[in-house]
């Protein structure tokens, strides 16, 4: 979609909303391209809002994103300052005092986010009508506010900690700007995390890790089981929150983008390059080419060894040795090339704001080609393999079925979401860097929608159809990184002086990026990680180099609940196997 | 492909189950692919040097040690320390013009910020090998234009500043213990302090076919 047509269809939203709730609209206004923010007076009234946007124009709920403006000085000043800009600042306004909460919706149809912001005047005991009776998925992010901000939903039936564990003080909450990052704290042992009980004859509870034996990060899973199968799963998380929120606001803007990237290791790129594009889109500055052609090859690689890899625990968690090696050795190949072109392993340093890090060179380009034909031979071989040994597909098939209705009720995404038929991949939905180049109707190689809707009808949500999302993925993927690696070596076959074109291309420094952004200003950023979107919203401060509020949330944050879903009625020695091939990062939810 | 070879897929697909499909296809493919495969268990991947690409992020080194002066380096110390984002640089007495430069390789990750703001002062070299057989010996130190009568006092400075590193001490006498009761053999146990599991899948790509450290 061009520009001009997003403009126009964000005016019709604009003038439809603001018709429909004239009085309780204090400002409506479109910011970075394609979101339209919506100030409301008053809480109640932002219910209403995000009622109808959920209902009527069938958006989806991404994030919620809560931010403690109580300290923001000399916000009158600035009004005088700013009012030129057509853009205004929604935190200009005096009246804005207190926390304000913002709901991000985003439209599958349309590349256009809807963000509707409520202020909170009430400092002392902030509290806002909850909407989970209407959206389900907003469960998680209203106790994740309640833990971190004391920002209480009123209505949300789930009142227990998520974020922070029991032995964290009641009445301290750390993303409030009057906690100091340096506050040691006491630890207090006398609570308890009351987990939903299953009672009955010959009912037992199982409960495994927070230590696991393996290597696999942290996290309690609580079964209640009847003879074999599960009659409930609960799973308690966040056992190594790192407290990166908090940390990034003492941090400046490239300081932020390496830890950005080790939110979650296995999506480095993904990750780096929501905030990339946040910054990027606050500053309106589009980045070269060339730089979004490197950023989309090395986002493609990181997809398919990912699912490479969650190809290959599916083996081990079956039971089937020769499938795993195989599988290991086709990522270690991946993981070399990432090596080659990049110099790390697992793709660190490749985003930098504004552009990319490192270039790749043609030779290497020529390399990832040759080696990628070869993979795709392996893995199709391997594939047909794997669809001829019983073993293996008697143990997927109808194992951890989720049905369409919990993908849609939960806001799953990504490889889950796909996988009972619900088709959302931001890559898609709201195209970014090169995908916007790419021809992404075909996006699971199937050019024709009828088939491709059936082929969507056909998945049944189960730990088969996920096996072929992630088997279609990876093809696609080779696809992709195909298609631009070719793009890139035509373009330098055309251009003769490569070499000084290639250093004008990817180098943008960050001084000339420093001057575009607006004190206060925030932006979303977003990305398709191989787990599903990823979304990012940064506020940079008073000062623009630093980050005054940065929201973090990973595709895993939205799936985790699913699995709890997955496991119901399935045997216990099936957990393995629905774990992995749901593949949820724990460092990525615990931030 | 073609439309009507994709509908003919999908109704073939949606005709057979897997099992049928399965035996239309079983011709022991399996075991010819095993038998097929050659070994790809490399013996020692630090001597395979080949495998070492050029842009690699190895350990930081200190290029030019003796023209501190041009960078500067009397005002700009704690600008150069600021620059590391885990605290790995420290340098220490900047008086008389001489100083002493440390690179702790246990906080280091790798991230390379010293070589884009410094690039001529730090290097990320090729070297592979970081494993030392304790944490002191992860640190680097690097003198910088040191004069004489300066040397002893540094060193008394570094030495103290090392003698309370009782973690180590622990963990010797742990060893010590450990190596009594099991022997030498390899044994990797990981304490999660909140990664972000990139050290996850290293360690478990130790497993696979290709490394098979077991």
């Amino acid at each position: 979609m061009t520009h001009d047509t997003i403009g126009k269809k964000i005016s019709d939203y604009k003038s439809l909303i603001f018709e429909k709730f004239n009085g309780s609209i204090e400002k409506i206004y479109n910011k970075n391209y394609n979101e339209l923010c919506i100030l409301t007076s008053n809480p109640e009234a932002s219910t209403k809002v995000i009622y109808f946007i959920y209902d009527n124009l069938k958006c989806r709920l991404v994030t919620m994103i809560c931010t403690d403006e109580r300290y923001i000085e000399n916000r009158l000043d600035r009004k005088g300052e700013y009012n030129n800009f057509k853009n205004e600042i929604d935190l200009m306004d005096k009246s804005h005092n207190g926390f304000s909460l913002r709901h991000v919706f985003s439209n599958e149809v349309e590349d256009i986010f809807f963000i509707v912001t409520s202020v909170l005047s009430n400092v002392d005991k902030p509290t806002y009508p909850s909407i989970v009776s209407h959206i389900p998925s907003a469960v998680y992010y209203e106790r994740e506010i309640s833990d971190m901000f004391g920002v209480i939903a009123q209505g949300n039936p789930d009142t227990r900690k998520l974020v922070l564990h029991e032995q964290w003080p009641v009445n301290l909450f750390p993303l409030r700007k009057d906690f100091d990052i340096k506050r040691r704290i006491k630890r207090r042992l006398n609570d308890h995390y009351e987990y939903l009980k299953v009672e009955g004859e010959g009912i037992c509870e199982i409960p495994v890790g927070p230590v696991h034996a393996g290597i696999i990060e942290p996290g309690h899973f609580r079964f209640s089981v009847y003879g074999e199968n599960i009659v409930n799963l609960e799973t308690r998380l966040y056992y190594t929150h790192k407290g990166i929120e908090k940390l990034a606001e003492t941090m400046t803007l490239s300081e932020a983008l390496l830890l950005s990237e080790r939110i979650s290791g296995d999506e480095s790129v993904a990750n780096s390059m929501a905030y990339c594009q946040a910054i990027e889109r606050m500053a309106s500055i589009p980045i070269r080419k060339k730089a979004t052609q490197i950023r989309t090859i090395c986002a493609e690689l990181e997809r398919i060894w990912n699912h490479l890899g969650t190809i290959a625990g599916m083996c081990t968690d079956v039971g089937f040795a020769y499938g795993s090696s195989r599988m290991n050795i086709l990522k270690e190949k991946i993981m070399r090339i990432n090596e080659k072109s990049s110099g790390s392993r697992l793709l660190f340093g490749i985003n930098r704001i504004g552009g990319v890090k490192v270039d790749i060179k043609p030779v290497i380009l020529h390399l990832i080609l040759d080696e990628i034909t070869h993979i795709r031979q392996d893995f199709d071989n391997l594939v047909k393999s794997l669809q001829n040994t019983s073993s293996f597909m008697d143990r997927l098939k109808g194992t951890g079925i989720i049905s369409n209705k919990d993908v849609l009720g939960l806001g799953a995404n990504g490889v889950i979401a796909r996988c009972a038929g619900v088709d959302v991949d931001t890559r898609k939905n709201h195209p970014y860097s090169y995908y916007r180049y790419l021809d992404l109707e075909n996006i699971q190689g199937i050019i024709d929608k009828i088939s491709y809707e059936v082929e969507l009808n056909k998945r049944k949500g189960d730990a088969l159809s996920r096996f072929e999302v992630r088997v279609i993925e990876i093809k696609h993927s080779i696809d992709i990184i195909q298609k631009t690696v070719t793009d890139i070596l035509d373009k330098n076959a055309k251009n003769d002086n490569i070499d000084s074109d290639v250093n004008n291309d990817d180098i943008l420094f960050f001084d000339s990026l420093k001057s575009h952004l607006k004190p206060y200003d925030s932006a979303l950023g977003y990305a398709e990680s191989h787990r599903g979107q990823t979304m990012h919203w940064v506020m940079v401060g008073k000062d623009t180099n630093r980050i005054f509020r940065y929201k973090i949330r990973t595709a895993s944050f939205c799936n985790w609940p699913l699995i709890e879903l997955a496991v119901q009625n399935n045997i216990v020695p099936d957990f393995p196997l629905i774990n992995k091939s749901f593949d949820l990062s724990y460092s990525g939810n615990d931030l | 492909m073609k439309k009507k070879d994709i509908k003919s897929n999908v109704l073939n697909k949606s005709r057979l189950g897997y099992k049928e499909k399965m035996w239309l296809n079983t011709k022991d493919k399996l075991d010819r692919d095993i038998l097929k495969n050659k070994r790809v268990t490399i013996p020692n991947p630090i001597k395979e040097l080949d495998l070492i690409p050029e842009n690699f992020k190895g350990k930081i080194n200190v290029v030019s040690s003796k023209d501190i002066h041009n960078i500067g380096l009397n005002v700009k110390g704690e600008e150069i320390e600021n620059i590391c984002p885990s605290n790995a640089i420290k340098i220490k007495n900047i008086e008389n013009s001489a100083a002493i430069l440390t690179i702790d390789n246990g906080k280091c990750f790798l991230c390379g910020r010293c070589e884009d703001v410094y690039p001529s002062f730090f290097r990320m070299g090729k070297n592979l090998k970081f494993a030392t057989k304790n944490k002191e010996q992860l640190i680097d130190k690097v003198e910088l234009a040191l004069q004489h009568q300066d040397r002893e006092s540094v060193n008394v400075a570094i030495n103290e500043k090392n003698s309370d590193l009782t973690y180590d001490q622990i963990g010797n006498s742990l060893k010590e213990k450990i190596n009594s009761l099991f022997g030498r053999s390899l044994t990797i146990r990981q304490v999660d302090g909140g990664s972000c599991n990139g050290c996850e899948i290293e360690i478990t790509a130790l497993n696979n076919p290709i490394y098979d450290v077991e």
